[in-house]
Formats: C-alpha cells, sequence, structure tokens
C-alpha cells in the first residue's frame, strides 16, 4: 500500500537545541512505518506533531485562535480522506502546510468579504497585511531593545516574507516552501534574503 | 596573479550556503571562501545571529500561547471516528466506478472535461463561499451551542397547518408546558428525533449520523448557512434543513420534511443576540413546491449610521476601559461594526458583549485566551520590589531621604509607575482617536455625536492630565517643590500630530520614570542623580505641554 510514509526532518540546529523538540521527535517523522496501526491512529500521531507548527504558521494570518485549530483539524480530515481513498501523500508536512495555507486564505476572504470590508484608510495599512496587534505600551518597555528593533522589522515585514520565514523556521526546504505558497525556488531564495536583511539591519543596526 | 579580484559571495549565497540549499561545489566554494575572507565570515555570522534572534524570539512569542493538545487531538479523534463510518461505503464504490469511465474517453475529451469542471468549481466555490462540510458545520454549532450562555427567548412550532410558541428557555426544558407538547411528544416518538429540545446542534447530529444514506449541501442565504440533508435510507424524515448563522454558527431554524408531505419548522421566534440582527425573523409560510424561500436582503445602514454606531460603541468600550491598549480593536466594515480581538478571559469577553449589545449594526468577534499566554505581560506590580536588589537607581538617595521606609518607598515608587502606566495608556487611546477621526470620519458624525466624541476625548485627557498632576506631586516629594511651569506653546498642529507627540512624550516620561526610580533600565550608562532629576522634570515638562497642545489642536470643537 502506498499509503505508508516516512521522511526526514530537517530541523535546524537551533530548533534541535531545545529538549522538547527533541523528545517529540528525534529529527525524524515516521508516519504508516507500522502497518499493523489503523489509519485513524497514524493521522492522530501525525496531529500531535505537527498540530503546534502548523498553529504557529497560522499565527501570522492573525485569525482567531480557535477558527486555527479548525483550520488545522480540517486539513488532517483532507489527510485522512486521501489516505482514506488510496491516494499517497508522499509528504505529510509541507503537504499540510499547504492545505493550511489554502484553507486560511479562503477564511481570511471570507472574513475580509463577508465581515470586514474595511475602507482603505490614507496611509492606514491594510488590517490583513500589517496585524496591528502591536505589544501595549507597557509590553513594550519590557521587552529587550534588541528584540524590540527585531520584532518591529518584523511586524513591518510583508506578509509573504514572514510566511517564509515562519516555514523555513518550521523545517521546510526551500522547494517545499515553493510548494506552499506557490512560488520558485529563486523567489523563495529572494524573499528569505530579502526578510534576513531587514532583520538583519534590525539586529546591527 | 595576486591581483586578481576577489568575489564575494552574495548575501544570498551566504544564506542559502547555511540553509544548505546549494550544490556541493557551490557550497564548497563559499566554505573556503569564508575560510580567506573575515569580512564575509562576519556576514555570516550577523546572518546565522539574526536567525538565532529570530528562533528566539518566536518562541517566546508563541510557545505559551497554544492551548494544550490534549482537547483538540481527542476532538480530531472524534472526527476521524465520524468520518470513517460516514465515508466507508459510498465513496469507495465512487472511486471505483470512475476509473474505467477515465480510461474511455480519448485524452482532449477529458483534458477539457477537466476544464470545464475547474472553472466551473472556481465559479461555484467563490460564488457560495465558504466551502465547508456538513460535519464541519455541525461541529461549530455545536461549540457555538456549548458555549452559548444564551437561550433561546422563544421558539415557534410549525406542524402542517398548526402553529404555537414556546417559550421555554433552552436549559429549563421542564419548566414550561405549551398546549402542543403532548402532541410533540407523540411526535418525537413517530419521526424518532426529539423535538423537546429543539434547535439543538447535537441531536441534529445524532439523527444525521444515525441515517445508513445520506446527501449533505450547504447553501448560502443572507448571513446565514443552511445544511441540507436527504435522507436516502429509511426514516420518516426524508430531508431536514439546519440553519446556522454564518458569523457564529448559532442554530436558528430547523426544517423537517417527513415521508407524509408534511413540513415541521422550527425557529427562534427573537433573535438571541445581536442587536443588529434584522427585525425579527418569521417563518415563512409553508411552501413545500419551493423551499428556496427568498430572503429579502437586510437592510444597509448609511455611512453616518455606522460613524454613529462605531462611535458609542468606543464610548461603551470606553465605559468599562477596554479602549486603552487591550488587543480589541473597533473595525468598521461597510456594512457592521466589528469588535475582534481577543480578550484575557471569558468573562471580560462578556463584559465587552454587553456593553455594546445595544449597539446598533455592531457584530462581536472575540476570543477568550483560555490558556495563560505571553503575549500580556502582567503589569508593573511587582517592579517595586527591585529596588531591593537593584543598586543602580539613580535617585535612590533622594528617594530613602524623603521616604526612609522600605515598603512605603516601594509603595511610593509603585505609584508613581502605576500614574504613568495610566498616563500612557490614555495617550494611546487618543492617539487612536485622533488617527481614526480625521476629518472625513468627523463630517460623517452629527451633531450630537460630535459632542459624544468630545466627551470621550475629553475623559481620556482629563485622565491623562490628573495622572501627568498626580506624578509631578509624588516627584516634588521627593525632588523638592518645583512646580513645574508649562511653557506656552503657539505651534499649530494637527490634532492627529499632537496626538502623536503627546504619546511619544509620556511614553518616553515612563520609561524616564522607570529607569530612574525602579532602576529598570537596560544596557545603557546609569544618570548621575542630578541628571536624572533633569530628565524627569523635562521630561514631566514635555508631557504636559504636548497635552496643552493637544487639547488645543482638538480639531473638531
Amino acid at each position: 500500500m502506498s499509503t505508508y510514509f516516512s521522511w526526514q526532518m530537517p530541523y535546524s540546529e537551533i530548533l534541535a537545541e531545545s529538549p522538547d523538540d527533541v523528545a517529540e521527535d528525534d529529527g525524524q517523522v515516521r508516519v504508516g512505518s507500522d502497518p499493523s496501526l489503523p489509519l485513524q491512529s497514524k493521522v492522530t500521531a501525525l496531529f500531535a506533531q505537527l498540530r503546534a507548527p502548523l498553529l504557529r504558521y497560522l499565527w501570522d494570518f492573525r485569525l482567531p485562535s480557535e477558527t486555527a485549530e479548525e483550520l488545522v483539524q480540517e486539513a488532517f480530515l483532507k489527510l485522512f480522506e486521501e489516505l482514506k481513498l488510496g491516494r499517497s501523500v508522499q509528504m505529510p508536512r509541507p503537504w499540510l502546510f499547504r492545505v493550511v495555507h489554502r484553507l486560511a486564505l479562503k477564511e481570511m476572504r471570507r472574513l475580509r468579504v463577508r465581515e470586514v470590508p474595511e475602507p482603505i484608510q490614507d496611509g492606514e495599512p491594510d488590517p490583513l497585511e500589517i496585524a496591528d496587534f502591536r505589544p501595549t505600551p507597557a509590553e513594550q518597555l519590557l521587552l529587550d531593545e534588541r528584540e524590540q528593533r527585531l520584532s518591529r522589522a518584523l511586524k513591518s515585514l510583508p506578509l509573504r516574507e514572514r510566511q517564509c520565514l515562519s516555514l523555513r523556521v518550521e523545517g521546510l526546504r526551500y522547494r517545499e516552501i515553493g510548494d506552499v505558497l506557490d512560488l520558485s525556488v529563486t523567489t523563495v531564495s529572494d524573499v528569505l534574503r530579502r526578510a534576513v536583511a531587514t532583520l538583519r539591519e534590525a539586529c546591527y543596526e | 596573479m595576486s591581483e586578481r579580484k576577489v568575489f564575494h559571495p552574495t548575501e544570498r549565497e551566504l544564506l542559502m550556503a547555511a540553509d544548505g540549499e546549494l550544490a556541493s561545489h557551490e557550497h564548497d566554494a563559499i566554505r573556503r571562501h569564508l575560510e580567506t575572507c573575515w569580512d564575509c565570515r562576519a556576514r555570516m555570522a550577523e546572518i546565522e545571529g539574526t536567525i538565532t534572534q529570530y528562533v528566539h524570539l518566536r518562541r517566546r512569542e508563541l510557545d505559551a500561547v497554544f492551548p494544550p493538545l490534549d482537547g483538540p487531538k481527542a476532538e480530531l479523534e472524534r472526527l476521524l471516528q465520524a468520518k470513517s463510518i460516514e465515508a466507508s461505503v459510498p465513496e469507495q464504490l465512487g472511486s471505483i466506478r470512475l476509473l474505467p469511465l477515465w480510461q474511455l474517453f480519448p485524452r482532449p475529451i477529458w483534458i477539457s472535461a477537466t476544464a470545464t469542471v475547474t472553472i466551473l468549481f472556481v465559479l461555484i466555490s467563490t460564488t457560495f463561499a465558504p466551502t465547508l462540510s456538513a460535519s464541519v458545520l455541525i461541529n461549530r454549532a455545536v461549540k457555538a451551542q456549548s458555549q452559548g450562555e444564551l437561550h433561546y427567548q422563544a421558539i415557534e412550532y410549525h406542524v402542517g397547518s398548526r402553529k404555537w410558541v414556546r417559550h421555554a428557555a433552552k436549559r429549563a426544558k421542564s419548566e414550561k408546558i405549551a398546549a402542543g407538547d403532548t402532541e410533540l411528544d407523540a411526535l418525537s416518538r413517530t419521526l424518532a428525533f426529539d423535538l423537546s429540545d429543539p434547535l439543538d446542534a447535537q441531536q441534529f447530529a445524532r439523527w444525521r449520523n444515525a441515517l445508513s444514506h445520506k446527501t449533505d449541501s450547504i447553501d448560502h442565504f443572507g448571513g446565514n448557512l443552511e445544511l441540507t440533508t436527504e435522507n436516502r435510507g429509511a426514516g420518516e424524515i426524508v430531508r431536514a434543513h439546519f440553519v446556522v448563522r454564518q458569523h457564529d454558527y448559532w442554530p436558528i431554524e430547523e426544517r423537517l420534511e417527513t415521508r407524509q408531505g408534511e413540513l415541521i419548522t422550527i425557529a427562534e421566534v427573537t433573535p438571541t443576540e445581536s442587536a443588529s440582527a434584522s427585525p425579527v425573523s418569521r417563518i415563512p409560510e409553508r411552501i413545500l413546491a419551493n423551499p428556496s424561500n427568498e430572503v429579502v436582503a437586510p437592510p444597509k445602514p448609511t455611512l453616518a449610521e455606522l460613524a454613529q454606531s462605531e462611535l458609542m460603541a468606543r464610548v461603551a468600550m470606553h465605559q468599562i476601559g477596554a479602549d486603552m491598549g487591550e488587543e480589541v480593536r473597533v473595525q468598521p466594515g461597510s456594512s457592521a461594526i466589528l469588535i475582534v480581538g481577543r480578550t484575557e478571559s471569558r468573562a471580560r469577553e462578556g463584559q465587552i458583549k454587553q456593553v455594546v449589545a445595544t449597539v446598533p449594526w455592531v457584530q462581536t468577534d472575540l476570543r477568550p485566551l483560555d490558556a495563560p499566554s505571553t503575549y500580556r505581560v502582567t503589569p508593573v506590580r511587582t517592579r517595586g520590589t527591585t529596588i531591593q536588589n537593584a543598586p543602580t537607581i539613580p535617585l535612590e538617595q533622594q528617594l530613602s531621604a524623603a521616604i526612609p521606609n522600605f515598603d512605603e518607598r516601594v509603595e511610593f515608587v509603585n505609584a508613581i509607575l502605576t500614574s504613568s502606566e495610566s498616563a500612557t495608556e490614555h495617550a494611546w487611546a487618543l492617539q487612536h482617536l485622533a488617527k481614526r477621526y480625521d476629518e472625513r470620519q468627523i463630517r460623517l458624525l452629527s451633531p450630537s455625536s460630535e459632542q459624544m466624541l468630545n466627551l470621550l476625548v475629553q475623559s481620556h485627557d482629563e485622565a491623562l492630565r490628573r495622572e501627568l498632576d498626580q506624578i509631578d506631586s509624588e516627584i516634588s516629594r521627593i525632588l523638592g517643590s518645583s512646580h513645574t511651569t508649562v511653557p506656552e506653546s503657539d505651534v499649530r498642529e494637527s490634532w492627529q500630530q499632537s496626538a502623536d507627540i503627546t504619546l511619544r512624550s509620556v511614553r518616553s516620561l515612563h520609561e524616564t520614570i522607570l529607569t530612574n526610580l525602579s532602576g529598570a533600565n537596560g544596557n545603557e550608562t546609569i544618570p548621575t542623580a542630578e541628571e536624572a532629576a533633569q530628565n524627569l522634570r523635562r521630561q514631566l515638562i514635555d508631557s504636559k505641554a504636548a497635552v496643552a497642545v493637544l487639547q488645543q489642536s482638538v480639531s473638531f470643537h
């Protein structure tokens, strides 16, 4: 059966430093390597591993937290349906990111079209482009200065650049990022270069 | 040879090398270059350093935000269970039958057919967005009901030509025995559908899950979603419609069609929640032939009405202090004012919903943070204690001279910090109002609304002055009375500009207080006591001056 898969997870070294990540998965995600497990438990096991990364990725979309949670569940339901129909999902990790990305876009469109048709204000940033939950005055002061600059720079990045960074930090390769966002590898590397350059300027100005 | 130009790798190449995205020979070339070139090595180190910082920031911001895994995992398991029962028979048949059909036609035909289907699909999905599955819809409705504090006020039943209204609240079924209850019970038994707990999403789900063969479709009417489930197997009910409000998935109507051709309609008589809802949605007359009842377009507010509602919402939120830096925004749309954001608790959410409930055209989309989050940082209460072990408080001597008792000193510093924090919050609120109420927006307001806006601004303004005066008098206790005179200013700034300036100066006043009285300075050099005192006074004068200008510049008096 082609529904079983296993793959390497290229976690960056920094992420692998963290003890909880090591405990959760030691660089390997194997789903379906044990054919005796029913499909349902395989999907659930994968959910346990990838829910947090997917939620973190959705953070930039600034959807209500419950919606984000539902979208992630919906993506896993889709995965389950795919596998149940006997279709193979070669790389579940980028696959799930891609599905979640599309669902989130759809949800954003729904929110924008049906509920938030914001009349564009002069000079006012698009609320969905630059999510404006700025830190409160008190928080602002507590962050250390460099982090504050970095955080500001991060918030000033275009959504696309933030998405590329989020996907990269979750361990996706450039090609996989391109698959999720419908970009070429060259574009991905360029977007990442720009994003890192902006952040770097903020860190080392 | 030695004059040969050295090619340094570009930023992109360095990043790709760090990410292991280069071909091995390119990677080797860069590695060799880095061995020889300190400059590029420094650039590389900065790139790596930036990545490290980013990862740490992200961890700090996001790690504690999401609720634990257990709940969502259990829910997924439940959904998967439902899915595997529901999907087992028909879908497999479908996929088997599809395959030979696929191969029957020559390639060009199925390519064009696929294209047509895709275009159709795109058309349909853009027209009828959002697309969601029946189980997700029901699931959300169940969630809405389990979270909602609301009851149905009254529920109307139409059975054939008979009609009755039940006033029983949803949670107190036994409270009221309406005329039709015995009939309802009998009906419930014949239909195998419990009508005594009407509009219950779980009840609908139970009925739907029990069906052996069914098809679902979801339509979009006005602001509602209607799930239609056709029963293709046994059972008294052949078709059921389940209508929920689109924005919160709250069930509002059920229509059951029986095998005998009878239509049972169950609907709430009074809308339960939003004051903005269109007039009482009466049950449409019984139309069996054409169930796609035409929905009258809800009345649309004018821009002026919206502007007024928005202002009312802002005032209402001001009354409970929800306009001072919480993650709750008033977001004007073209047909409603949306109040969106996250609240610290369910209680706060309820409070906000309550105060805006009477404001027309307002919808709320608030999510309480269930788990403690790193997003809001605890306020300054504890910071006074840093006095004990932080020797770097520039004004420590003055502090101890004026207030010898340690505990009193802590309290004193805390009081000033609380004042300056509150001042910052008011300045922040003022700046937001100034940004929102430009000339265009103010022109939309009626005279009375303008008056209301004026009061709102004044309220913040007064609070801000009060806090600044408070800080002034407290500081005089340690620095001696100076009674700062605020320089007259005739600078003509716009309201927006002076609100910006005010926020900036109040913020830096707060920072100066933090640094000089509680020692919460970063890596900066510590000022001497004189410098600190001077600095503090100057910031205070600046803030007061800015507030004075701000008051003059308010553009709509």
